[in-house]
């Protein structure tokens, strides 16, 4: 879809709506609701970004800009004129930059709480590139969109001095936009990947992840059907909160759990929490844990959201982030209800 | 330059929502609190000059939105200016209010902060922190770093990743959890604080839900709406109002502001990733300015947003060494007794971060602590704009 089709009638007679409604709150408090402030359709204009802006989407290139005097290389071309005060503003030269480099020396961030424009999105991950080569080497860092060809971004794929390889989406594809443009750990590409400039995102191998196979342990084993016997007595205590059963009644998912001790399954539904007898074909998600304690952990308090931020649970997709965050809830509105 | 003292300040409670109020009544709100500090005869017709920090006009439903404060305050042809510098807007807004005193051209200012920030709203869940976050992020360039999800927090986590890169044995999870423990305890003390009267345990903080990097909710701080005032005179006013209200004498003795580049790299004017070198070059101003040192400092008022940042920015004040921050918790240096009291009445994790008004807090919050302790010398840091650029520290000294 064309970027400007999605300006159709009804977003902008809301955007432009001048009339806002006065409504009551629960409790009677009163609000306006919809006012048109700051609800702007805009033109912005490109200016000195159209340069880098039109070399990343007619020739997927990230455009730099090098100061004849000072030398230094500002990635991308986001200034036209040299901002070192003794430069006194010289026009900048515009140099392809390459699209290799590595993280520059902080560990990248990944984001689990989305902010609203991001929303369904999480987790996702973005980190500062020193672009360089041989050749060349940017004296700005760059921000960039972080991405695995191994399933959900999770902690552990990038550090500080990650090698990493820019990936632009295929011709016909691009808008001209920082959306265009991801980097990738070279660790994951092939010799020819690593080799081909640019690199779009139909050359890379899209592989399904798979849960990590755990070895076989005992002690895991042993523990697992005490762990399905806390979940179900766990979700006996859920299911008489209040708070639970207004939210299940909107939620609908099944999830399997992949630990070193066995697999279970649980669902959302009909407003309550089951442990399945049998494992679904389909889930909504699956999470892998290899000790199943950390199960038993859940079922006392402790967020499974903070195991897969620490690299210590494995998730399937996007979908699972939001489902540990339902799920980290359950233990918290039976505990303010007082049934567990 | 002459000599400029606070002689009064006022906070409103702050809370997540204030739904009896617009941002109008909200800075009336602020206004009464300082008034009820200081002598029945006087009103804000006394003062000749305002400045106020608004963060941004979103959060208002406003451009512009001090225009119309000054009816609601009854300002009326006074000067009358506005700053905005992200979360160190309201220290920012305290010095354009020093230097309207410090120059001579007036006898009696305020620096005023206002701020109405949960009124952002997001239909898709149904809440208002995930579009509050969205419209701090407009904070970052729309044709870079904005479409990838940029926020607040990212950027404060990436420079404390940075932080942990060049010190990684700083920053432990125990130290961190046990700070935000203390920063609560103290916040109990005080009934405008916005979580008051929750109590916080460092394993409540260890437990809470991660997210970003490995940095809990229980680390961040809260978003308020509230109002936060401060009077700044000069010296032979100060004497007269300080006399009408008992209270002593607190000179702003020392100023350091600074702001570094949004762009890391390794150019002349690139933010090194590692420090928050702003605040570092603020301290050393401030201190320069009041002929002390970091160990002089008994009372320190900090723009904690985030509890690791909070750690590194006390080793940007000079009072810890680079890489050991978290030793300021294990020494005890910065716990019940000890040589250093941090947001003694909560800080932004506890007590609130109405943005604009947040420095005024912390100066609130220090100003009684100094009062109350008779603390010699104290310190006042804001810190805010997109990745943290800019830095703000007040040096006061309490005249005995």
């Amino acid at each position: 879809m064309h970027r400007t089709s999605m300006m159709n009638d009804e977003i902008v007679r809301g955007m432009l709506e001048l009339t806002p409604e006065i409504t009551a709150l629960p409790g009677g408090k009163r609000v306006l609701l919809t006012p048109r402030m700051f609800g702007v359709p805009q033109m912005v204009a490109a200016g000195e970004q159209s340069a880098w802006l039109l070399s990343l989407k007619e020739r997927a290139v990230i455009l730099g800009a090098r100061c004849p005097k000072c030398r230094q290389i500002y990635a991308p071309a986001y200034l036209e004129w040299c901002g070192n005060p003794p430069c006194r503003f010289e026009q900048l030269e515009p140099v392809d930059l390459p699209d290799t480099g590595e993280i520059t020396d902080a560990d990248p961030v990944i984001t689990l709480f989305a902010p609203a424009r991001m929303s369904g999105r999480a987790p996702f991950a973005h980190g500062l590139v020193r672009l360089r080569d041989a050749r060349i080497d940017a004296t700005v860092d760059m921000m960039f969109a972080l991405e695995t060809t191994d399933g959900v971004i999770r902690p552990g794929i990038y550090s500080a001095g990650t090698p990493v390889k820019l990936v632009f989406k295929d011709n016909g594809q691009r808008e001209g936009y920082i959306t265009d443009v991801f980097a990738i750990p070279r660790a994951e590409l092939t010799e020819v990947q690593c080799r081909k400039s640019p690199l779009y995102y139909s050359d890379i191998d899209w592989h399904e992840p798979k849960p990590p196979a755990y070895a076989e342990d005992a002690a895991h084993a042993g523990r697992f059907a005490e762990v399905r016997a806390q979940i179900a007595g766990f979700f006996a205590g859920v299911n008489k909160s209040p708070r639970n059963q207004a939210r299940l009644r909107v939620l609908d998912f099944t999830v399997r759990m992949v630990t070193g001790g066995g697999t279970l399954a649980i669902a959302a539904r009909n407003g309550s929490m089951e442990l399945l007898s049998e494992i679904p074909a389909q889930t909504t998600s699956t999470i892998a844990v290899e000790n199943p304690a950390a199960l038993s952990d859940w079922t006392q308090g402790k967020a499974l959201t903070n195991l897969f931020a620490l690299g210590q649970l494995w998730l399937s997709n996007r979908e699972g982030v939001r489902l540990l965050e339902d799920l980290d809830r359950l233990w918290r509105a039976a505990t303010r209800d007082g049934t567990l | 330059m002459g000599k400029v003292y606070v002689v009064g300040v006022g906070m409103t409670k702050m809370a997540g929502r204030h739904l009896d109020a617009t941002y109008w009544k909200l800075a009336q709100m602020g206004g009464r609190a300082l008034l009820a500090k200081m002598p029945d005869d006087f009103h804000l017709g006394a003062v000749s000059f305002v400045s106020f920090g608004i963060y941004n006009d979103i959060f208002e439903g406003h451009a512009i939105p001090e225009t119309f404060l000054n009816d609601v305050l009854g300002l009326h042809l006074k000067e009358f200016d506005r700053v905005t510098t992200g979360g160190q807007t309201g220290i920012a807004a305290m010095t354009r209010t020093y230097d309207a005193v410090a120059s001579g051209r007036h006898r009696l200012a305020m620096a005023f902060g206002v701020e109405k920030a949960q009124d952002s709203y997001d239909p898709q869940t149904k809440s208002t922190t995930p579009m509050v976050v969205d419209t701090i992020a407009f904070s970052w360039p729309y044709w870079t770093q904005w479409p990838l999800g940029v926020t607040a927090s990212s950027s404060y986590a990436q420079i404390i990743n940075g932080y942990r890169q060049a010190y990684p044995k700083d920053l432990e999870l125990d130290a961190r959890c046990k700070f935000i423990e203390q920063l609560c305890r103290q916040g109990l003390k005080n009934p405008l604080a916005q979580r008051y009267p929750e109590k916080v345990t460092a394993e409540q903080v260890r437990d809470s839900r991660i997210i970003i990097s490995d940095i809990r909710l229980g680390e961040v701080c809260v978003y308020s709406e509230g109002a936060a005032a401060v009077l700044l005179a000069e010296e032979g006013l100060a004497r007269e109002i300080c006399a009408a209200t008992k209270r002593p004498m607190i000179r702003v003795a020392g100023i350091g502001h600074a702001v570094e580049s949004t762009y890391v790299g390794r150019g002349f004017q690139h933010q090194n990733i590692h420090l928050i070198e702003s605040d570092k070059v603020a301290a050393e101003r401030a201190y320069a300015m009041a002929g002390i040192g970091p160990e002089q400092v008994g009372v320190v008022g900090q723009h904690c947003a985030f509890g690791p940042q909070g750690l590194i920015t006390m080793a940007m004040l000079g009072l810890a060494k680079p890489g050991r921050a978290q030793d300021l918790v294990y020494d005890g240096t910065m716990m019940d007794g000890g040589k250093v009291v941090v947001d003694p009445y909560g800080g932004l994790i506890y007590a609130g971060h109405a943005v604009g008004a947040s420095n005024m807090m912390s100066l609130y919050e220090v100003y009684h602590y100094m009062i109350e302790r008779q603390v010699e010398w104290g310190l006042v840091h804001g810190t805010g704009g997109a990745d943290a650029v800019y830095g703000g520290v007040w040096a006061l000294h309490l005249e005995k």
